[in-house]
């Protein structure tokens, strides 16, 4: 062990006393940070091209709620993935499937059909924090998509009868209410039922003017519920969600480090010296990939303790973040041992190690989120480290994930972790004086 | 100390190093010397163990190849490039170095081999700031530092000034006279002439010949030129194994104005055994 721990410690100092490597490791994710910090408290984004994936529950199952749900899942902003309960469709926001869970309640189509009495179709929709932007548009399309039952409602006849039958019972049962009106109602009601009979058949008869005619009036009441952290209510601002990105371009900055530090090693002939002392290959390797492993670490904490005491971050789950900190920095040391192993000289380490890095980390979500990405890229980003390293540190400061829910993504980095051990071990055996 | 028996290794169709063997005594300085491309390095790192020859033996003080920790303690290296962190101070060097030898002592250890190489009072500068015969002087007092009884010194003195160069053959010299035993790789013909008890002469992997430097000379130098100056005459050369009788006959015959006697070197050796054609 003794070894390895001198050999790590050396690394350290290293890239502490090389200014350029230690402000990209560790200052430049913070800046980077900041930055999208401040990008996203102002903005928060402005959506993609492709379509939104929202998840609806439909506790209702009527005809109305049905309708509804067809309706949305028609429109071409939104694609809509149906959940089996409201804990499916939670997770899948939790998760980061989709931007938003639509709830339509078991009264939804009761609500819907005492819209002239007091009722009103109730929607729930649970948002993920992180797609603020693409949550307010949601509200938006679904107030259009509930005027748009309303409008199918006048035009039928079966419907609105059910619909005006409804209103008249509720009046003539309010004691309270004065007979004078209660007439001005139902000669109202007959017209009404008047005009259904007249325009049935053509559902845009008075569609365009529905939205200035009925001002101030809505058919449904929506709650809209940022869903976060089951311990801490969300992201407490824009850098929460910042933050995990520039984790990741402070991994990205370990990974570098190290790995065209061994590749200078190897280059300058401190390796030579290395193999010719009475340690084992292994002990080099292991002492490298500890340095960077505390290199890791130590940039994950710097960013969040920064994030904590200046930006007012807070971590929802210390333990989970210790858990998806501790398997971040082992899926990239695993990630560094891999490039070191393949890329033998400084310049490769340094041009095409970081090409690649760059590309992962693209494609990753480290430098534009994810949701902004195609889909097919969105897909493929499965492949990134980097995606699954900001997801687990999302999970565990923000979205409140449990264990089981961030397992994937740890197993993902812990999968990256031992590809690159034996991979890169492997070639760095090959090329490595014996 | 260190026998080669029959070594051979290959790369691909190059013959680097050619049933090669030999033995450095103990407490001996060996020169190992050859024109580019002769296969010293090949045949220095396989008695360090860094490449598996395809066949015949090492043994280092009668305990096999340098492939095992215990073994490889016997072994101190100074390599050509220099080996060294530059962002460290020279102790914090050493302190790396000795942590991976396990040296309990490792302070005092660095302390008394950069005195030894005369760098105590720049130990707490950092390597980058050092000229590049200091860094040199570090880089020997690196291999020195587990206190290793055999030594191999790669060209040890490559790129540095005569002051340095002159510190650094004092030294090995010194450490030499402690009973230590080197193996010394140069170019420089007067540096090995100078600090070699033996020399071997490689060239295309096989070793040439092996011995002391006069032992060489007397096998390949060949004769002695004599060089008479007459006044206005041009010089005349003789060449002879009897240079004194060339004197006495030239002085005799009068109206000399100058004698020089031009004795075959290490230099004359190594051409004449190496040729004279371009390696590079």
């Amino acid at each position: 062990m003794r070894p390895i721990i001198a050999i790590a410690r050396k690394d350290l100092k290293l890239l502490f006393r090389d200014w350029t490597s230690a402000f990209f490791t560790f200052l430049f994710p913070l800046l980077l940070a900041v930055f999208f910090g401040i990008v996203f408290s102002g903005t928060s984004g402005k959506g993609s091209g492709s379509p939104a994936t929202i998840t609806v529950v439909d506790e209702s199952g009527g005809p109305m709620a049905k309708s509804f749900t067809k309706d949305l899942d028609a429109d071409e902003m939104i694609e809509v993935v149906a959940a089996a309960s409201r804990d499916a469709g939670e997770s899948m926001v939790r998760e980061g499937k989709a931007i938003a869970c639509v709830i339509l309640a078991k009264d939804f189509d009761d609500g819907a059909n005492s819209m002239f009495s007091g009722g009103g179709m109730e929607i729930e929709a649970l948002v993920d924090p992180a797609r603020r932007a693409e949550s307010g548009l949601l509200t938006g399309k679904l107030t259009e998509i509930a005027f748009r039952q309303l409008n199918k409602a006048f035009t039928d006849p079966a419907q609105m009868s059910s619909m005006l039958t409804n209103a008249r019972a509720v009046i003539a049962l309010t004691p309270t209410m004065d007979p004078k009106e209660k007439n001005l109602f139902q000669q109202f009601f007959n017209s009404a039922e008047n005009l259904t009979e007249g325009t049935a058949g053509d559902p845009d008869a008075d569609g365009d003017d529905a939205g200035g005619a009925m001002a101030g009036f809505s058919p449904a009441t929506i709650t809209v519920t940022e869903l976060a952290s089951r311990k801490a209510k969300g992201p407490a601002n824009a850098y929460a969600i910042s933050f995990p990105q520039g984790v990741a371009w402070g991994l990205m900055g370990c990974v570098m480090s190290f790995a065209s530090g061994l590749a200078q090693e190897r280059t300058r002939g401190t390796l030579l010296r290395l193999a010719v002392a009475p340690i084992s290959r292994a002990h080099v390797l292991l002492g490298k990939a500890l340095g960077c492993f505390i290199a890791c670490l130590m940039v994950m904490c710097l960013l969040i303790v920064f994030a904590w005491l200046v930006l007012g971050v807070t971590v929802a789950d210390p333990l989970l973040f210790g858990l998806a900190a501790v398997v971040a920095a082992f899926g990239f040391t695993g990630i560094m041992m891999l490039l070191a192993g393949i890329f033998r000289t400084e310049g490769a380490a340094e041009g095409a190690g970081r090409a690649c890095i760059l590309i992962l980390a693209m494609i990753g979500g480290g430098t534009i989120p994810l949701f902004f990405m195609p889909p097919f890229l969105q897909t493929a980003s499965s492949i990134s480290p980097f995606k699954w390293a900001i997801f687990a540190i999302e999970g565990a400061i923000w979205r409140g994930l449990t264990f089981t829910q961030l397992a994937p993504s740890l197993g993902a980095l812990m999968l990256f972790g031992v590809i690159g051990f034996v991979v890169g071990g492997y070639a760095f055996s090959r090329a490595a004086p014996r | 100390m260190l026998r080669l028996t029959n070594l051979a290794k290959s790369f691909g169709g190059l013959k680097a190093v050619d049933d090669l063997s030999l033995e450095v005594r103990r407490g001996e300085v060996f020169g190992l010397l050859g024109p580019n491309g002769a296969g010293k390095s090949t045949t220095i790192n396989m008695a360090m163990g860094l490449v598996t020859p395809d066949h015949g033996t090492i043994a280092l003080d009668g305990l096999g190849a340098p492939t095992t920790p215990a073994v490889r303690r016997l072994l101190g290296f100074a390599p050509q490039a220099l080996a060294l962190y530059d962002q460290l101070t020279a102790e914090e060097n050493l302190m790396f170095f000795a942590s991976l030898y396990g040296l309990a002592n490792g302070r005092d250890r660095a302390r008394d081999v950069l005195d030894l190489v005369g760098l105590l009072p720049r130990a707490k500068v950092r390597v980058h700031g050092y000229s590049g015969g200091m860094q040199r002087r570090l880089n020997l007092a690196v291999a020195l530092l587990h206190d290793p009884p055999l030594l191999l010194l790669d060209e040890p003195t490559a790129g540095v000034d005569p002051q340095s160069r002159n510190s650094i053959l004092e030294l090995v010299k010194d450490l030499a006279s402690k009973g230590r035993t080197i193996v010394y790789t140069t170019h420089y013909m007067e540096e090995a002439a100078r600090l070699c008890d033996r020399i071997g002469i490689m060239d295309r992997g096989k070793l040439l010949d092996i011995g002391s430097v006069s032992e060489l000379i007397a096998r390949h130098g060949g004769d002695t030129v004599v060089v008479v100056e007459r006044g206005a005459e041009a010089e005349r050369r003789v060449t002879t194994s009897d240079p004194l009788r060339e004197i006495t006959q030239a002085l005799s015959a009068g109206d000399v104005s100058g004698v020089r006697v031009e004795r075959p070197g290490l230099e004359t050796v190594f051409l004449a055994l190496t040729g004279r054609s371009l390696r590079d």
